[in-house]
């Protein structure tokens, strides 16, 4: 694998870019692996790399029923963040930001990690207060926070109307400095470059379809390709958690729901921020070709369709025009949609499946973008060691008997 | 708090109605709204039963709902509450609907930019999402009459979007 | 008459011309011009520039394929940005710029960026800017990308109309097929409609002499006029964006420069497409240059507009169709060169004016070069409905394979690229015959790009993607197509690969030397075209945008001056009074303590719950026992979730037997109702439990204070008010000018309290007696916010202000239905978790602060002392109390019930004080006042 930087752009801009090799291979899936990682998309591709970069465990194959970063990873909206409320989301989703900080060159690839704040705004008294706790919350959590006052808001976003005119006008918010948006496709890529370089098979067009089980214990998947062994299995699948669930015989607290995402066409720069405006359900960013991306609530139905309908596109659309009215004369260019696994508590699922030899990567609702690393970094110990850290260790899938939820269905953006 | 005074037009603005175009929208005065609802209801009320998209004719009828419930308009005064003999669950609704009616040559393109509606879609209740508000539709009277039963706090919001699809429908004609 | 212009022909009109404007230059058209066609009418080649490397570009097409004409458009003062030129209607006055392009597209200043093309191939960004930090190259990159600037200016009147429709047959697109299948349906008796893009229908048709023996726009009209007596609609000017779900078209209907579309979602039982066939792209060397364009794109030029799009023309094709534009071009006055893709090598000559082309072997000077590798069939709306698409070798091209339900293509869209056959294949689907596709006579040779060559080759116009790119992409691995795309940006630009899609596949199965359908097929999005974001969005805009519920005592609050706010989707009474809020709050506050205040508590909810089993049912829903309660008692208690957090609290009356009202606070009704509902139908008879949302048929009159008694005595209701025959928690019935007035003595502020309901269309008459009841006892309207503050004084909560995502009622200090009952509930369960039993949740407790102290910060949270200090809980509710003179606050804290006394540090964005935890209550803790005898 070629290493990346300007020197050799620029070497091999005079040859023609002939000197670049594979970003990652295409290898014969083996009979055995150590860990064998379902899902090749950001997290198990994360995994992948975390568990021969920091465990030394390199037999490892990642199976991917498509292409690599196909899913979820392919089709969010790129934010990055960790403004959430408890202080185990903050450790999980800040571990994620820090690590996402140092990615660029932890991988030698360029994933553009834009830190240009993530702005969520206030529409009244109690918005305000909330977002006071909020702030608050963050600050003691050791996160980067800053309260702001409406007039601080419409110096930063001068596209936004925060005036009394505006149907939910604005009082104020939180922003989220290092907060900020990242080349999605580029973190997969990265991630699967970097993993194949450390020896890890990365399989597409593979799909798992039963696991093979001895005395109780997994011990192997079947796939498309043949069987394969596996010491361990990790399901990082996004939105097929359930369905994977089924095949292997665990239950998952998990509602799968098309969520859509839109872009407009490329145009000047109008907007350097991320954009949250609860009231009227919609978030935007503008990406660094000049689309603006945008996003909102679930379509309501159950699906695993990855697409949505009108009365969602028109509901997230219409508020941002409403957020933004200079914008009605843009045009949308594209839109599509993921599937997300939605939790009880709106936190992640990590940990054992319950069937002995299965871990699980799942249950990120609309915000496993952003947790990319943090949740391949904490994939690979759980795979590696069977033990949890202390910061994995909350998100475990027992909490649901227990009780001890971590509730972040505010933090984690659009009502669910 | 945010005073907000301003921002509102006083309720009642458009008052009982008006006219844009080809659209008549008016106030309809009924003397009762009794909500019932029961297991045998539909079989128990002797008025007519309105859907969609029979053209109601009778001045006491019931707007079937549900299953398992009814509106009756313009009926006799009944208690309220529970009655065992009938199995009926029975409430004064009468202050709780506004009720308007919608005529005119344009008045189908008025509904049909509230909601998805068509005549060759039959509908045995009478309850829609009209502009994200629930009404019951119906028609009376005249094939292109249109009454809509709403949620008096809604009452400002439904003449607000009726006047708003008055005017693009009559832009539309114009164009 | 420019050169480009013939004398006759074409659909414009000659005797209305047009001035308009192009990077500041003036320039004549006519009507039915678009901008695009007008411009190659006065031998305007450069019209804009691509994306990333800024070289010089002319246009491509003749309507949505084009991927490199776009411009801001301005008339009449208004401007819009990313127009697509050959889409534009040339309007007089008009003044188009070049998008992405200083001063002109003519003379950019960035064209320079071409000489380091090298250093700028697909994905570089990937490969560098990772030392020292992105955040420094960023900004720049930001500046340069993006096509045109958005004024922050809100067009005046740019609003979308919108509108559902539905009929038996929509026909997607209205050329010859279209047409024609139109019309069957119709004749048969279907409902139906057809849209078309353009605003003249006829699609292709005007490039043929004859159409069943009529002139194209004799025979086109013969159409229109046989569609519309058999009842059929058309709409012009109408693109069909996107299918989606159970038959849902999307329609964006456009309408005069400037305006909005208006969208129709158009529910339709059959879809016809016949949305006809794109160019396709040959790959050659230096094939971005201006004057390179799509064959049938020129012979649009010509039959629509009357224009030539060369003079010396060499023409490069593969296939057999290219003959009979190219004999329209020569009996039009051109002098055409064949060139031939798949022998010779071609290559431009020629920057900003194309000079020659050379095949390889000879070089032969021409003005333009017309280029067409094939017929692609557009087939996105099939694709978004999840049609699938077979590989037609003899076509060369995807068709339209397995198809989704309800929708059917005919003509061009399904490969039926002869005019005859076409015509009989949509008139067969359009009576709703099976038909299957008809053989088409196309010969064509497989074309495969020549890879290798020093001179570019380009793939996407506008992203300025060559094949080189594809062959460091496969090169690199980035082979399957969706990493292909992404990798290298092709078929990502506002043209959406129309032009590149097939080109790029075709360069992939080059490099890799398989079969191009192994390659793969890119997916098909919504939009079809970009669409306007407006047109999402509608006029329902402003007040019409959630719209917030009135009271039926709106006039009377006007009328009082009262600040109207919005609570819980309702507009209510904050205060009264203008100007600083506070004092008036304070004041109000202070009165209802004194005397009394009266407060507009109609969306109070007063939700019916009857039925034989009404009571077991609401014994199930709540975590209070319910069945104990007697007609004519009034309870408190919550309603939980599953998993035993508090969803709501409010209180319950019994009426009678099977009858019972559910008070839930005000911003939760329609969720309550829902809750009710719900549960009535799972695991309860239905038939024997109904609920009755009655809110909005009741106003409520609430008068609070010492003097209420006084006050609703005054009001001649014929009640004996006495303490003993009217305890708290009761309610009695009354008579008010003939109208019962259901009087519940029931407190949110911990006074004596009376709530009053009456029927809506009685409430002023009722207000206003109180109001001047109210007069003599020193009493008078009261807001929200003095009763929060009354509330927030005796330690009553507000659902979700003091309770968050984790608060069971036990925390609450409602532990007796935990403890002791035994009948099921909703949340039971879940209340004896692991969890739910921890010593250390957070509770509520009451928060005082030192003697002349300001109010605690409401959000701020309560720490453990020490070095790194640790989150225990926060202040959920913060005022300043007139009547008693001092703060009260509220909060849930860790443990907090039992650590009464303690003083605890309380930290607020930096800043620490303390405060001492106490009962949540401040007022009337004895409740002598509450129960006042």
């Amino acid at each position: 694998m070629t290493q990346y930087s300007a020197f050799r752009l620029f070497r091999e801009g005079l040859r023609g870019h002939k000197g670049w090799g594979k970003a990652w291979r295409s290898p014969t899936l083996q009979r055995a692996y150590d860990v064998v990682i379902i899902g090749g998309g950001g997290h198990g591709l994360a995994t992948a790399y975390y568990l021969a970069r920091n465990h030394g465990i390199r037999r490892v194959a990642v199976l991917e029923k498509g292409w690599l970063g196909g899913g979820n990873t392919g089709r969010n909206t790129t934010a990055i963040r960790s403004n959430y409320f408890y202080p185990e989301s903050a450790a999980l989703y800040d571990l994620s930001v820090r690590l996402y900080e140092g990615l660029s060159k932890e991988l030698n690839y360029n994933v553009m990690f834009s830190q240009r704040g993530m702005l969520v705004c206030a529409h009244s008294e109690h918005d305000m207060e909330m977002a006071t706790r909020q702030y608050n919350a963050m600050r003691l959590n050791g996160i980067d926070a800053e309260l702001l006052t409406r007039e601080e808001i419409r110096k930063r976003v001068p596209i936004l109307n925060v005036s009394d005119t505006a149907r939910f006008p604005v009082h104020g918010g939180v922003n989220q400095p290092r907060g900020g948006t990242g080349r999605h496709d580029a973190v997969a890529w990265g991630y699967a470059r970097a993993a194949d370089r450390l020896g890890v098979d990365i399989i597409q067009n593979c799909e798992v379809q039963g696991f093979v089980m001895e005395a109780g214990r997994c011990v192997g998947v079947q796939t498309s390709h043949g069987e394969v062994r596996a010491g361990v299995v990790g399901a990082a699948v996004a939105g097929h958690s359930s369905v994977l669930g089924q095949l292997a015989g665990y239950d998952l607290p998990i509602h799968s729901y098309a969520l859509q995402a839109f872009v407009s066409e490329p145009i000047k720069p109008v907007l350097d921020t991320v954009v949250l405006a609860p009231a009227y359900g919609t978030y935007v960013s503008q990406s660094d070709k000049g689309g603006l991306v945008l996003g909102g609530g679930l379509d309501r139905v159950p699906s695993y369709g990855q697409r949505g309908n009108m009365p969602v596109q028109e509901g997230v659309i219409g508020s941002l025009i409403e957020m933004m009215p200079a914008l009605a004369k843009v045009k949308l260019l594209r839109h599509w949609g993921g599937i997300v696994d939605v939790t009880p508590d709106s936190s992640p699922i990590l940990g054992p499946s319950g069937v002995d030899g299965i871990y699980l990567n799942c249950g990120w609702g609309t915000g496993g973008f952003k947790a990319i690393p943090a949740g391949g970094y904490l994939f690979a110990h759980l795979l590696a060691t069977g033990q949890h850290t202390d910061i994995s260790r909350p998100f475990d899938l027992s909490r649901f008997k227990t009780g001890r939820l971590v509730d972040e269905s505010a933090a984690s953006g659009i009502a669910h | 708090m945010r005073d907000d005074r301003n921002k509102w037009a006083a309720s009642g603005t458009l008052g009982d109605g008006f006219e844009i175009g080809d659209v008549v929208v008016s106030r309809v005065r009924v003397s009762r709204q009794l909500l019932v609802s029961g297991p045998r209801v539909r079989t128990q009320i002797d008025v007519p039963t309105v859907g969609w998209p029979e053209i109601c004719e009778a001045t006491t009828y019931a707007l079937s709902l549900r299953r398992d419930r009814v509106l009756v308009v313009n009926g006799d005064p009944v208690e309220d509450g529970w009655d065992d003999a009938t199995s009926q669950a029975r409430s004064d609704a009468s202050d709780l609907y506004s009720v308007f009616d919608l005529s005119g040559r344009d008045a189908f393109n008025v509904v049909k930019r509230g909601t998805e509606i068509s005549m060759e879609s039959p509908s045995r209740s009478v309850l829609r999402r009209f502009f994200g508000l629930q009404v019951m539709l119906y028609r009376v009277q005249a094939e292109d009459r249109f009454r809509l039963h709403v949620a008096r706090a809604s009452e400002d919001a439904l003449l607000g979007y009726l006047e708003s699809a008055a005017g693009s429908a009559w832009a539309a004609r114009s164009r | 008459m420019t050169s480009f212009r013939m004398p006759t022909g074409g659909l414009i009109d000659r005797t209305q011309p047009i001035s308009f404007t192009f990077d500041g230059t003036a320039y004549q058209g006519f009507a039915g011009d678009t901008l695009a066609s007008a411009l190659l009418a006065n031998g305007v080649r450069v019209m804009g520039r691509s994306f990333k490397y800024h070289r010089p570009r002319s246009v491509w097409g003749a309507w949505v394929d084009e991927p490199n004409a776009i411009m801001t458009v301005s008339l009449d003062g208004r401007d819009l940005p990313n127009c697509l030129a050959t889409t534009t209607p040339l309007e007089d006055g008009m003044q188009a710029r070049s998008v992405n392009a200083w001063p002109s597209a003519q003379f950019d200043i960035k064209g320079g960026l071409d000489l380091f093309h090298r250093w700028l191939a697909a994905g570089f960004y990937y490969k560098t800017f990772i030392w020292p930090d992105w955040h420094l190259f960023e900004p720049s990159i930001r500046r340069m990308a993006g096509l045109g600037a958005v004024s922050h200016d809100v067009l005046d009147g740019y609003m979308s109309d919108q509108i559902h429709d539905r009929c038996d047959v929509l026909v997607v697109g209205g050329g010859p097929a279209g047409l024609v299948a139109a019309v069957a349906a119709a004749q048969s008796g279907q409902q139906v409609v057809l849209v078309d893009d353009h605003p003249t229908l006829g699609g292709s048709g005007y490039q043929y002499d004859r159409i069943e023996d009529m002139d194209p726009q004799g025979w086109v009209a013969a159409q229109v006029q046989a569609l519309t007596a058999a009842g059929g609609r058309l709409l012009r000017g109408t693109t069909a964006f996107g299918v989606y779900d159970h038959g849902l078209v999307g329609l964006a209907e456009a309408g005069p420069f400037g305006t909005a579309p208006r969208l129709w979602r158009m529910r339709a039982d059959r879809i016809i497409l016949a949305s006809g066939a794109l160019d396709r792209q040959i790959t050659f060397a230096n094939n971005d240059r201006p004057g390179v364009m799509s064959l049938f794109g020129a012979a649009e030029y010509l039959a629509r507009y009357g224009v030539m799009a060369g003079r010396d023309i060499a023409v490069l094709s593969n296939h057999s169709f290219a003959d009979r534009v190219t004999q329209r071009l020569t009996d039009a006055g051109a002098r055409i060169v064949p060139v031939d893709p798949v022998t010779d090598t071609p290559r431009v000559i020629g920057v900003k004016t194309l000079k020659a082309i050379d095949t390889g072997t000879r070089t032969h000077p021409v003005d333009t070069v017309l280029v067409s590798g094939g017929v692609t069939p557009l087939v996105h709306l099939w694709r978004h409905a999840g049609g699938k698409l077979d590989w037609c070798d003899q076509r060369q091209a995807f068709v339209p394979g397995a198809a989704p339900k309800g929708m059917v293509a005919v003509g061009a869209a399904n490969g039926t690229f002869d005019l005859e056959p076409a015509l009989e294949e949509a008139r067969g689907v359009g009576a709703a015959e099976t038909t299957t596709r008809p053989s088409c006579s196309i010969k064509l040779t497989r074309l495969v790009p020549k890879l290798g060559t020093t001179a570019r080759q380009w793939i996407d116009l506008q992203h300025d993607v060559t094949l080189k790119d594809i062959e460091m992409a496969a090169r690199e691995n980035y082979v399957s197509v969706e990493h292909l795309k992404r990798y290298t940006t092709l078929g990502m630009a506002s043209d959406q690969g129309k032009t590149s899609n097939m080109a790029g596949l075709a360069a992939m199965a080059a490099v890799q030397d398989v079969a191009l359908p192994e390659v793969g097929t890119t997916t098909f999005r919504p939009p079809f075209v970009p669409i306007p974001l407006e047109t999402y969005h509608g006029r329902i805009s402003g007040e019409l945008r959630n719209p917030v519920k009135r009271l039926p005592l709106e006039a009377r609050h006007r009328a009082a001056d009262a600040a109207l706010c919005e609570y819980g989707g309702w507009l209510r009474p904050g205060w009264y009074g203008s100007g600083d809020p506070k004092q008036h709050i304070q004041a109000e506050a202070k009165m209802a303590r004194e005397t009394a205040g009266i407060l507009d508590g109609s969306p109070l909810g007063k939700i019916e719950v009857m039925g034989p089993d009404a009571e077991a049912f609401l014994n199930f829903v709540y975590y209070n026992t319910i069945r104990t309660m007697k007609p004519g008692q009034i309870r408190y208690g919550f309603m939980l979730t599953e998993g035993g957090i508090v969803y709501d609290d409010g209180v319950v009356s019994r009426v009678g037997q099977n009858r019972f009202i559910v008070s839930c606070s005000s911003s939760h009704v329609d969720g309550v109702r829902a809750h009710l509902e719900a549960w009535r139908q799972d695991g309860n008879d239905p038939d024997r439990i109904f609920v009755h949302d009655l809110t909005q048929h009741w106003a409520t009159v609430t008068v609070t204070g010492p003097k209420a008694r006084d006050l609703v005595g005054a009001l001649g209701l014929e009640v004996d008010l006495s303490a003993a025959a009217f305890p708290h928690m009761t309610f009695r019935e009354a008579r008010f000018h003939g109208h019962t007035v259901r009087i519940a003595r029931v407190s949110f502020s911990g006074d004596l309290c009376y709530e009053m309901s009456i029927r809506a269309s009685q409430a002023e008459r009722l207000w206003d007696a109180v109001v001047a009841a109210g007069q003599a006892v020193g009493a008078a309207p009261i807001g929200i916010e003095a009763m929060s503050i009354l509330r927030a004084e005796k330690g009553y909560i507000i659902i979700g202000k003091d309770t968050d995502g984790e608060t069971m009622p036990h925390d609450l200090g409602v532990s007796a239905p935990r403890d002791r009952k035994t009948a099921a509930y909703i949340g039971d369960r879940s209340l004896q978790s692991e969890t739910a039993q921890e010593a250390c949740r957070k509770t509520l407790v009451g928060l005082a602060v030192a003697e002349g102290d300001a109010p605690l910060v409401t959000g701020a949270h309560a720490i453990t002392t020490g070095g790194s200090p640790r989150s225990v809980g926060y202040v959920t509710s913060s005022y300043f109390s007139p009547f008693l003179g001092h703060p009260v606050a509220m909060g849930l804290i860790e443990g907090g019930a039992a650590r009464i006394g303690e003083t605890i540090e309380v930290w607020h964005d930096g800043e620490r004080r303390t405060a001492t935890l106490c009962a949540p209550c401040f007022y009337d803790p004895d409740g002598g006042r509450l129960h006042a005898g």
